[in-house]
């Protein structure tokens, strides 16, 4: 565990202090980034910049809810504006309707590994990732989502419609393949 | 309902929520050059007392300074002539500020492409558990790759391919962007090339596949042997591209096939771009994009000439010189962008 006063150091701009602080959650964070990245390259620039903002923005942090949390939401928020701006369904009504439809079902493969499953996020269209992550891993509602993302809620239920069928086909390709 | 998915959202939540990434060596001394860069103009106000009169002195003298030259300003301004000569500079002060702009942005280019040093990276996460996977990407320039089974793939600019650690078990590889395949003298294994809308089978055959994320529309042009794809998206029977053939697929499911009429659409994979009696318009659209540079004419009936004539390896200023022989042009350049000047043709 970091102890408390790490955090005061780091304000005060103890160089020390934020390296380690930095080394607590690199990889952690790193992590975080490649689920929300298109690519390794990409996810290295939401990675630097997330943490940049971390360090500037410490003294706003209240010591509310978990610093985890606080430190991985700036990395989240940080990737969600990478990619918000170029969202294809932006300002478009053809998202919004909303139809669940019938999918099979597709037995999961165990020797599904990390990397594969990352390599899947990596190729979905940048809505359907942001809104996958959000939801499935992160746990945010669709209407936390929504104000995330400035989309309508419908549109975040149809873009996890379509990444949930989407990575299903991906799956049941993998599973011919073994 | 909901329940159909939960065993995907569970699958991708329990194995990524906290999966660890692996960080770049250099990442720190990036990151707390940038913090040093955004603090420097926050720490202003927090000087020690002890060198505060420092300060006070400095803004002092700031000020003194700064009447002294109100002063001058005045007792200069009384001159006739500076109203129209300062009119003039203030012109030329502009102008300054409009061409720094511009190099501005062309270094900042160029710095994105040398702060990875080598603009085509490869990379290879290492991931908690059992798997890796190697990816390979371009920026700016084009690339081969060979396939651990001896197949190539040649990405175009900014275009990434990955694969897992186990290819030579499922043959399977991920596609963004513009990649011309080379399949199968090595290997008779069928290949499985996912891209984010549609799944593609090839053995034995060459083809470029090209993803749009932003208007959400594949494409796959055959250039030999038979490669099959199918919609991820929409369920539908497996559909077949013969050589010289092209599907284009919609974010929607739809899909549809032609003969592949553009005779450049492979150029930057045979690194040949042939013309025949093509106007001057359409050659220009074809040399911005192979060479991502930006043609412009100060008069449009240049656009009208016809061109016939086959390039092979050149350089863009070269082609450029052998179009202004041909129809007595000339070009000026600035950066990627070249203005061609001439009569043009009826």
């Amino acid at each position: 565990m970091l102890d408390r006063d790490i955090v005061k150091l780091c304000i005060a701009g103890d160089r020390k202090a934020q390296e380690k602080l930095y080394n607590f959650y690199a990889s952690k964070m790193k992590g975080v980034c490649l689920r929300y990245s298109r690519s390794v390259v990409e996810s290295e620039d939401i990675f630097q910049d997330g943490f940049v903002k971390v360090f500037s923005n410490l003294k706003n942090y209240k010591g509310q809810g978990s610093f985890d949390g606080w430190v991985r939401r700036i990395m989240v928020n940080t990737a969600i504006d990478t990619y918000k701006k170029n969202l294809p369904f932006k300002n478009s009504s053809q998202f919004d309707e909303f139809i669940e439809d019938e999918l099979n079902t597709v037995e999961l493969a165990d020797e599904l590994q990390e990397g594969d499953l990352l390599n899947i996020l990596s190729n979905l269209p940048d809505g359907y990732r942001l809104v996958f992550n959000l939801y499935a891993i992160e746990g945010y509602s669709h209407k936390e989502i929504s104000d995330m993302l400035n989309i309508s809620e419908n549109t975040s239920k149809s873009q996890l419609h379509r990444a949930r069928k989407l990575i299903q086909q991906i799956l049941f390709k993998y599973n011919g393949t073994r | 309902m909901k329940n159909e998915y939960s065993d995907i959202d569970n699958l991708f939540k329990e194995r990524l929520s906290d999966m660890e990434g692996n960080v770049e060596p250099n990442a720190w001394s990036k990151i707390s050059d940038k913090i040093d860069a955004s603090m420097s103009v926050n720490t202003y106000p927090k000087i020690s007392a002890i060198k505060s009169w420092m300060y006070y002195a400095a803004v002092s003298s700031v000020i003194i300074i700064t009447v002294a030259a109100v002063w001058v300003n005045e007792a200069t301004s009384s001159k006739e002539t500076t109203a129209i000569s300062t009119g003039n500079k203030s012109i030329e002060a502009q102008e300054n500020i409009s061409s720094t702009g511009n190099t501005l942005a062309v270094v900042i280019e160029k710095e994105h492409v040398s702060a990875t040093q080598n603009p085509t990276v490869k990379k290879e996460i290492k991931n908690t558990k059992k798997a890796s996977v190697v990816e390979f990407a371009t920026l700016e320039d084009r690339k081969e790759v060979i396939l651990p089974d001896g197949s190539t793939a040649l990405l175009n600019r900014n275009s990434s391919i990955s694969y897992s650690d186990s290819y030579l078990k499922d043959y399977t590889i991920f596609v963004t962007g513009e990649v011309f395949f080379n399949l199968g003298s090595t290997s008779q294994k069928t290949v499985h090339i996912i891209t984010h809308l549609a799944d593609v089978e090839a053995t034995e055959s060459s083809f470029i596949v090209k993803t749009n994320k932003k208007e959400l529309y594949d494409e796959i042009a055959v250039s030999s042997g038979k490669v099959s794809y199918s919609s991820l998206i929409e369920n539908h029977d497996r559909m077949f591209i013969l050589a010289g053939n092209k599907a284009v697929i919609g974010a929607t499911g739809k899909w549809k096939q032609e003969a592949i009429t553009s005779v450049n659409y492979n150029d930057w994979v045979t690194q040949k771009i042939v013309f025949t009696n093509t106007k001057l318009n359409s050659v220009f659209e074809t040399l911005e994009k192979y060479y991502n540079v930006s043609l412009t004419t100060n008069n449009s009936e240049i656009l009208n000439c016809r061109f016939t004539g086959t390039f092979e390896r050149n350089n863009i200023d070269e082609i450029l010189q052998v179009l202004s022989v041909s129809f007595d042009l000339s070009f000026n350049q600035k950066s990627q962008n070249y203005i061609l000047s001439g009569k043009g043709c009826k």
